[in-house]
C-alpha cells in the first residue's frame, strides 16, 4: 500500500509499521490489510456467524487503532497483540450472551462442505461433520489451538505468543489435543452401534 | 548422547517428545502442501504401540487440514472497514467516538454526567420556585401578610 507521501509500506515489517502508524494512517492501513482476514477467520470460528464476526473484527481494529500510540512491542508482537484483543472481545461476547464457549462450527462447515467439489462422497462429508462435532466437544483452549494452527496457519512460536505459552508447551498441547480428539471420535463410534440397537 | 553437530538425537528424547516432534514436522509438511510426508519411524525409539498412536494422530491431522479451511470476509466489508479506519468516508459521530482514546471517552462521560446532574438540579430548583409562586398566588391576600390600607 502506498502512503499519501507515495512511500510503499508493503516491504516494511510490523515493528516499523507500528512506529510509522503513530503519525501516518496509511501505515496502519498496511497493518490492517495484513491481518484483517486472519482475524476475521479466527473470530468467525469462535462465534460461528458472519454478522458477529464482522462486528467483532471491526472492534478489534478500532481498538488497535485507538491504542496504537501507546502500544509497545516488549515481547508481544503486533500480531499477537491483535489476536489477544480478538480473544478478549470474543470472550466478552460469549459472557454477554451467556453461551457455552464452544466453537459453533456447523454453520461454517456446512457452507464449506457445500462449496467443495461435487465429486466428494456423502461418506466423506459425514466424516467431516463427525470431526467437527468432536472438535466442538473439546475445551475452549484446545479448540483455539486448532483454529490458530489449521485455519490461520500460525507457527508454534506465534501461537505461543498469543496464548502466552512457550513453544514447547504449544507442541505438547497440540499432541494432547489430537489425543483428546481421537478419543472423542472413538467414543462416538463406539456409541453408534448402541444407538442403532436402541432404535 | 549427542550427534557430531551437537544436536540431541531424536532417539534420546522421551517417546512423547519424539511424537511431538514428529507431529510438528508433519504439520509443517502439511502446511507446505507436501503430500508425501515420510514419518521415518526408524529415526525414533518408539514402541509398536507408540508408532500406532503416532500413525493415528498423523492421519487425524491430515483430516483436520482438509476440514478446517479459512473463511474470508467479503471484499465490501474489508474495504468499508478500511475506509472507516483511515479513509475518506464521512466520519459519523459514532466513528469519531470510537476513535477517541479511552481516557478521553471517560472524561466525556464524566463531564456529561456532571452537566446532566447540574441541569437537573437547576430544573428542580426552578420548578420548586414556580410551585412556590403558584401557591402564594392562590392564597387569600390576608394570608399573604399584606398590611391593611391606612
Amino acid at each position: 500500500m502506498a502512503a499519501h507521501n507515495g512511500q510503499d509500506y508493503s516491504t516494511a515489517d510490523d515493528s516499523e509499521l507500528v512506529e510509522l502508524a503513530r503519525d501516518d494512517q496509511a501505515a496502519f492501513g498496511e497493518l490492517y490489510e495484513r491481518y484483517v482476514k486472519k482475524i476475521y477467520s479466527y473470530i468467525y470460528f469462535r462465534t460461528g456467524n458472519h454478522h458477529d464476526a464482522e462486528d467483532l473484527t471491526s472492534r478489534v481494529f478500532h481498538r488497535a487503532f485507538l491504542h496504537i500510540e501507546t502500544y509497545v512491542e516488549r515481547g508481544v508482537p503486533f500480531q499477537a497483540w491483535l489476536y489477544r484483543i480478538a480473544h478478549n472481545l470474543v470472550a466478552n461476547w460469549h459472557r454477554d450472551r451467556n453461551r457455552r464457549k464452544v466453537i459453533p462450527l456447523d454453520e461454517f462447515i456446512a457452507a464449506g462442505l457445500r462449496s467443495e467439489a461435487p465429486e466428494d462422497t456423502t461418506e466423506s462429508q459425514e466424516e467431516k461433520e463427525r470431526l467437527v462435532e468432536a472438535i466442538r466437544r473439546l475445551p475452549e483452549e484446545r479448540q483455539q489451538l486448532l483454529i490458530l494452527k489449521f485455519v490461520d496457519k500460525l507457527s508454534n512460536q506465534e501461537i505461543g505468543e498469543i496464548m502466552e505459552r512457550s513453544e514447547g508447551a504449544i507442541k505438547s498441547l497440540y499432541h494432547r489435543t489430537l489425543l483428546a480428539l481421537r478419543d472423542e471420535l472413538t467414543a462416538e463410534q463406539q456409541s453408534e452401534p448402541t444407538r442403532q440397537a436402541d432404535e | 548422547m549427542f550427534s557430531p553437530d551437537g544436536m540431541q538425537n531424536a532417539q534420546d528424547k522421551q517417546p512423547d517428545q519424539q511424537i511431538e516432534d514428529l507431529l510438528a514436522a508433519h504439520l509443517d509438511a502439511l502446511m507446505a502442501g507436501q503430500a508425501d510426508f515420510d514419518p521415518q519411524f526408524t529415526r525414533y525409539d518408539l514402541t509398536p504401540a507408540k508408532i500406532a498412536e503416532a500413525t493415528d494422530l498423523l492421519n487425524l491431522a491430515t483430516r483436520l487440514r482438509e476440514t478446517l479451511v479459512p473463511v474470508a470476509p467479503s471484499e465490501t466489508y474489508v474495504n468499508r472497514l478500511k475506509r472507516e479506519l483511515i479513509g475518506d468516508q464521512p466520519v459519523t459521530l459514532l466513528v469519531r467516538w470510537r476513535k477517541l482514546p479511552a481516557h478521553y471517552q471517560l472524561a466525556a462521560k464524566l463531564g456529561g454526567l456532571t452537566l446532566t446532574a447540574g441541569l437537573l438540579l437547576l430544573a428542580s430548583r426552578r420548578a420548586l420556585t414556580i410551585l412556590d409562586a403558584l401557591q402564594h398566588r392562590n392564597q387569600p391576600e390576608s394570608d399573604q401578610g399584606l398590611s391593611p390600607a391606612s
